[in-house]
């Protein structure tokens, strides 16, 4: 747990600094904070405002690398390494991250906070990559009954998954609808 | 459905439910476990040469690896010495590099 919340801190020391604005873990490092198993990952996937990188589709480096890379923060390719995880900055640049980032809540690890996307948001991003492993979290989250399938459904009307849903729903779902 | 399937079926449901609800502390520990396990595993690594300089490398312990030595290095080598080395290396030995690169 050690790494992680390393990790954290030093992705508060970036908002407290300036550097970042408002940011959100997403993916499976934010899923592990509702009731489902934990799942195998390399990265940490932290969503910050578009407004920060303009014209980019990947978190310009500069700010962030003046302030990683003199503090023995490693970087290769899209990532920094920090306290053991490949942390990736990611623009919240569609409706639904921008949304996502927005209403993310706090949670807290040990005595350290930070900002993480709402069960329903996560399933959202999810259901609209539909990789393999998303599709896993989707059932991980549905067989735990860990969201709230109302705000579950507003997300998805507001942006266009209903169908996708359904389609989910009746490809891999079965009987757990 | 036979009823030692069944039981056999609840174990795993119950076995389930009791990971998805470990404190959020201890589910990052398995997490931390898992990602350390998955950085063992060989993969084939994608390494960008510029002019004869390592300019991007995809893994660090698969970089690493390829240092005469390197796989001592710990998990959290500055990735920018790694490549530092890795281009000495290259430039050292080009036709060495190639082969071992390939066999990665």
């Amino acid at each position: 747990m050690n790494d992680t919340k390393g990790a954290i801190k030093v992705l508060n020391e970036l908002q407290a600094n300036g550097v970042i604005g408002k940011y959100a873990i997403g993916g499976a490092v934010a899923a592990t904070f509702y009731p489902i198993e934990p799942a195998s990952t390399l990265d940490i996937d932290v969503f910050i405002s578009f407004e920060c990188f303009a014209g980019s589709l990947i978190a310009s480096p500069g700010k962030l690398y003046e302030y990683l890379i003199p503090r023995g923060y490693g970087a290769f390719g899209e990532h920094f390494l920090i306290n053991g995880w490949q942390v990736q900055f990611l623009p919240a640049e569609d409706p639904l991250l921008s949304e996502a980032l927005d209403l993310a809540i706090q949670k807290d690890v040990g005595d350290v906070k930070t900002w993480v996307m709402k069960a329903e948001h996560l399933m959202a991003i999810a259901l609209r990559l539909g990789r393999a492993k998303d599709l896993i979290r989707i059932e991980q989250f549905v067989h735990h009954a860990a969201y709230n399938p109302v705000e579950y459904g507003e997300i998805l009307n507001r942006h266009n998954l209903v169908e996708k849903w359904q389609k989910f729903n009746d490809k891999y779902m079965g009987d757990k609808k | 459905m036979s009823e030692i399937m069944e039981k056999i079926i609840a174990s795993k449901r119950e076995q389930r439910k009791q990971i998805a609800t470990l404190p959020i502390e201890q589910k990052l520990e398995i997490m931390e476990k898992l990602r350390d396990r998955e950085l063992q595993i060989k993969r084939p690594a994608t390494v960008s040469v510029v002019g004869g300089t390592v300019v991007a490398v995809s893994g660090v312990q698969i970089a690493a690896s390829m240092i005469p030595g390197g796989h001592q290095l710990p998990d959290q080598s500055n990735i920018h010495q790694i490549s530092k080395t890795l281009s000495a290396e290259l430039r050292k030995q080009p036709e060495r590099w190639l082969i071992e690169s390939a066999g990665v």
